[in-house]
């Protein structure tokens, strides 16, 4: 380079080029299909339950919302492709709404009044990660 | 020099790169998973010995980094993560059509395919998977760097012994 007039480059075969492109494609391949919303292992799923009931269960994706009704009462549950929260609800504290959204870790939502709770079931990559480096 | 001394100065100097490289962590979320420029050690020991030197070299590092940078539970991670990549590389090697960059991406990418495997078996979930694009990635690109910077320093060092430039392949 600077100092030795034997300077011999390195010579790269075609296999290693080969070899190169394939790892690249592999990387770009493996983060399309991630980014157009491919999963891998068990899909989470927020479970409803009201008065001891299982009444809905909603898996984490599309954004949605359910309506649930209690006596004369009424919550607005609805789930994204992270978590659940309780959008709407007519009780008179409404701990529920304010809790905001929930993102799995043995978190719930309780809503007294209309006896509803919701809670995340289903495998959870991030909170068991950061369980482990703790 | 004898052999035992430049194994050791291998092993002195993966040790170095190794401290280095703790030093920029890569993925907070998953231990042991780093930029893999204590491969330049490896390589470096798999073109100048031969296999059975390089494990040793390799081993020791392992070892040692475990015990004076990390704790039992990377000891683990950067274990597997040798072995896949010590596995992968020698069958590179043996291949005898990649020169050492071709070696050397193999095992940096094998390595980052062993920390995550070892993830996933751990954690039981395979979500770990999901920072697969960026690994192959990195382990890609420092893979071409290590493999470019043995593949030199192996010419200086061939040349310096005389014997020549020839026969870096295989």
């Amino acid at each position: 380079m600077f100092f030795c007039d034997k300077m011999e480059k390195v010579h790269m075969t075609r296999a290693d080029w080969t070899l190169i492109f394939c790892v690249f494609a592999a990387a770009a391949g493996t983060a399309l299909f991630f980014l157009q919303g491919g999963r891998i292992g068990q899909e989470r799923v927020a479970v409803v339950e009201q008065d001891g009931q299982e009444v809905y269960r909603l898996p984490l994706g599309e954004e949605t919302a359910v309506e649930v009704f209690w006596e004369d009462g009424c919550n607005v549950v609805s789930v994204d492709g992270r978590g659940v929260w309780i959008s709407y609800a007519d009780c008179p504290d409404r701990i529920c709404v304010r809790q905001g959204k929930i993102f799995g870790g043995g978190q719930s939502i309780v809503c007294l009044p209309h006896r509803l709770v919701v809670y995340l079931e289903g495998a959870a990559g991030e909170e068991t990660l950061d369980a482990m480096t703790d | 020099m004898g052999k035992t001394a430049v194994l050791s100065m291998l092993t002195g100097f993966a040790l170095i790169l190794s401290y280095v490289e703790a030093a920029i962590p890569l993925m907070p979320q998953i231990p042991g998973v780093k930029l893999g420029l204590a491969n330049l050690a490896t390589v470096l020991c798999l073109y100048l010995y031969g296999r059975r030197e390089a494990f040793l070299v390799n081993m020791a590092r392992v070892l040692l980094v475990s015990v004076l940078f990390g704790n039992l539970y990377t000891a683990g991670y950067s274990l597997a993560g040798a072995l896949f990549s010590f596995t992968a590389m020698v069958t590179a090697k043996r291949a005898r059509c990649f020169s050492t960059v071709g070696v050397s991406v193999c095992g940096g990418v094998f390595h980052n395919i062993g920390q995550l495997l070892v993830a996933a078996a751990v954690t039981t979930t395979l979500q770990v998977f999901y920072y697969l694009p960026w690994l192959l990635l990195s382990g890609g690109i420092t893979g071409i760097l290590i493999g470019i910077l043995a593949g030199e320093v192996l010419v200086h060092v061939r040349i310096s012994q005389g014997k020549g430039s020839g026969g870096i392949r295989g």
